[in-house]
C-alpha cells in the first residue's frame, strides 16, 4: 500500500473509504465556514479516483464470473468478499482506536 | 477620453521580495556518488529560487565525489572517517546550519526546476508546518525493478499520500527530498541513527511533538532507483527493517494520534498479511484447491491501474505506465519476502538491523 511496504488491498480499501468520505468531510467543513477551494479540488479528485477503482473492481468481478469455471454462482461471494474486507478493516481500526484510548488513559495524569 | 496610465516600476529601484529559499540550506549527504553528484548540485543551483547554501557532506568517499561537487558549485564538508549512515552525514552539516530552513536531498536525486520553490510554500505560509515533502518519480525507468518502483510511486503519491495529506498526516516525509524548519529539526535532535529509516523516525517524532507535515505533489524530484535485484534487496531490507523498528520505537506515541495510529496499524497489518498471502497462502491454495487461485496475484491490477493512469496521463507517460505494471506485481511479491524477513529478524529473533547499507 505505501511505497516500500507490501499490501493485499486492505490498505487500498482503507484509502478508498477515506477518499469516499473526503467530500462529506469537506462539506461539513464548508458549512462550518472552514472550506477551501484547494481542499475541495483535492477531495473531488480523490473521489473521482475512488469511483474509478470501484468501477474497475465491479468489471473484474463480472469478467471473472464469466471466465473462471464454476464461478457463475459466485455472485454471493463477490458481494461477500468486500463486506468481509470492510468488516476486517472496521475491526482493525476499532482495535487500534481502543488500544489508543487505553494508552491515553494510562498516561493521563491521575486526579489527586 | 481619458486613459489610466500606469508607470512601470524602475527595476533599478525595485527591491526584490525576500523568498524562503534565500533563508535555506540544502544538505546533500554523499558516499561514492561521483556518477550523480554533479547533476544533483547543478539541479539545485538551477532552481527558480536557488537556496542560500548547498552543502555536500562527502562522507568518507573513495572516489571524486567531493571534488565534483565543489566544481559544480557546492560547499563541501569532507568527513574523512565517514559516519557510516545518511543520518550521520546529514547531522554533520546540520550543526553548521544557521538559516531558518534546511532541506535534505539525496546525492542521486535531481529536482524539477521549480520543485524547491513549490516545496517551500507551505513552510512559509504556516508556522505550524515543520516539514514538507514532494512527489517522487524514478529518474530511470528501464529495468524490472525501476519499472516496479515507478508504478509503486505513481500509485502511492497519487492516491495514498494526497489522502493522508488531506487528513493532515502524511505517513512519511521522504528522506530523498524534504524541507524542514531548522529550529524544529534541531529540537528533534536532527536525523536519528537509532533506526534504518531516519525519515520515518523524524516524521513521527514531529507528529508526537504536535507539529504538522505537508505533502506537496507539485514539487517533483527524480531519484535514481535500484536497477538490479542486489540494490533493490538492500533497499527493501533497509525500508522493511526501518518500518518495523519505527513501529517498535514509536508505538506508544503513535497510539495517541488518531489518524496516524490507524494508518500505521493498517499498514502493519496489511504488510504482514500480504507477505503471508503472496508467499505461502496462494501457492498452497493453488496446489490444494485450484490453479485458478493464482489469479489473486493479478486480480487487483485494474484497481491499481486507475490511480496509476491518472498520474501517468498528467505526466504524459501512459504507455510507460502500462508497460511497467507487470513489474510492479513482481516487486510487491519480492517486497513481501523482505517484510517477512524483517519481522522474523526484528521481532522474533530480536536481531535488529544495525548497519546502514546503501542501496540508492
Amino acid at each position: 500500500m505505501t511505497a516500500g511496504l507490501p499490501g493485499t488491498g486492505l490498505g487500498g480499501l482503507f484509502y478508498l473509504v477515506l477518499a469516499l468520505w473526503m467530500p462529506v468531510h469537506e462539506l461539513v467543513r464548508t458549512l462550518r465556514g472552514r472550506g477551501s477551494r484547494e481542499r475541495w479540488r483535492l477531495a473531488l479528485t480523490q473521489l473521482d479516483i475512488a469511483l474509478g477503482i470501484i468501477a474497475s473492481v465491479v468489471l473484474v468481478v463480472v469478467v471473472l464470473t464469466h471466465l473462471v469455471p464454476g464461478a457463475r454462482g459466485g455472485g454471493v461471494l463477490a458481494l461477500l468478499a468486500p463486506a468481509v474486507a470492510l468488516g476486517v478493516l472496521a475491526a482493525l481500526t476499532g482495535v487500534v482506536a481502543l488500544w489508543g484510548a487505553v494508552v491515553n488513559r494510562r498516561s493521563a495524569p491521575s486526579a489527586a | 477620453m481619458t486613459t489610466d496610465q500606469q508607470v512601470a516600476p524602475d527595476p533599478r529601484h525595485e527591491a526584490r521580495r525576500p523568498r524562503p529559499a534565500d533563508d535555506l540550506t540544502v544538505i546533500v549527504p554523499a558516499y561514492d556518488e561521483a556518477a550523480s553528484i554533479a547533476d544533483t548540485v547543478r539541479s539545485i543551483l538551477g532552481q527558480t529560487t536557488p537556496p542560500a547554501r548547498v552543502v555536500v557532506v562527502d562522507d568518507g568517499s573513495t572516489d571524486d565525489t567531493g571534488d565534483l561537487a565543489r566544481a559544480a558549485g557546492a560547499e563541501v564538508i569532507r568527513n574523512h572517517v565517514g559516519t557510516g549512515s545518511k543520518a550521520g552525514a546529514q547531522n554533520v552539516a546540520l550543526a553548521d546550519v544557521t538559516t531558518t530552513y534546511a532541506m535534505a536531498i539525496d546525492a542521486d536525486t535531481t529536482l524539477a526546476p521549480d520543485a524547491l520553490e513549490l516545496l517551500m510554500a507551505p513552510l512559509e505560509a504556516d508556522e505550524s508546518v515543520v516539514a514538507a515533502c514532494g512527489f517522487v518519480v524514478p529518474r530511470h525507468v528501464s529495468s524490472v525493478w525501476e519499472r516496479g518502483r515507478y508504478v509503486e510511486y505513481l500509485l502511492s503519491f497519487t492516491f495514498y499520500k494526497p489522502t493522508q495529506d488531506y487528513f493532515g498526516t502524511p505517513l512519511i516525509s521522504s528522506g530523498c527530498f524534504s524541507a524542514y524548519r531548522t529550529e524544529a529539526l534541531q529540537a528533534a535532535g536532527g536525523w536519528s541513527e537509532r533506526t534504518r529509516a531516519e525519515d520515518m523516525d523524524l516524521t513521527w517524532t514531529f507528529y508526537q511533538a504536535g507539529h504538522r507535515v505537508r505533502f506537496v505533489p507539485e514539487a517533483v524530484c527524480y531519484p535514481i532507483e535500484p536497477h538490479d535485484l542486489d540494490f533493490m534487496a538492500t533497499q527493501l531490507k533497509r525500508w522493511s527493517h526501518g518500518f518495523v523498528q519505527n513501529v517498535a520505537l514509536h508505538w506508544r506515541g503513535v497510539l495517541r494520534l488518531p489518524f496516524l495510529r490507524t494508518v500505521v496499524g493498517v499498514a502493519m497489518f496489511d504488510a504482514v498479511v500480504a507477505s503471508l498471502v503472496y508467499l505461502l497462502v496462494l501457492p498452497l491454495l493453488a496446489v490444494l484447491v485450484s490453479p485458478w487461485v493464482l489469479l489473486a496475484y493479478v486480480v487487483d491490477v485494474p484497481a491499481v491501474l486507475v490511480p496509476v493512469l491518472v498520474a501517468a496521463r498528467r505526466r504524459r507517460e501512459v504507455g510507460r505506465a502500462l508497460l511497467s505494471v507487470p513489474c510492479f506485481l513482481v516487486l510487491r511479491v519480492v517486497n513481501g519476502l523482505y517484510m517477512l524477513e524483517a519481522l522474523v529478524t526484528e521481532v522474533v529473533l530480536r536481531r535488529p538491523l544495525l548497519v546502514y547499507e546503501k542501496g540508492h
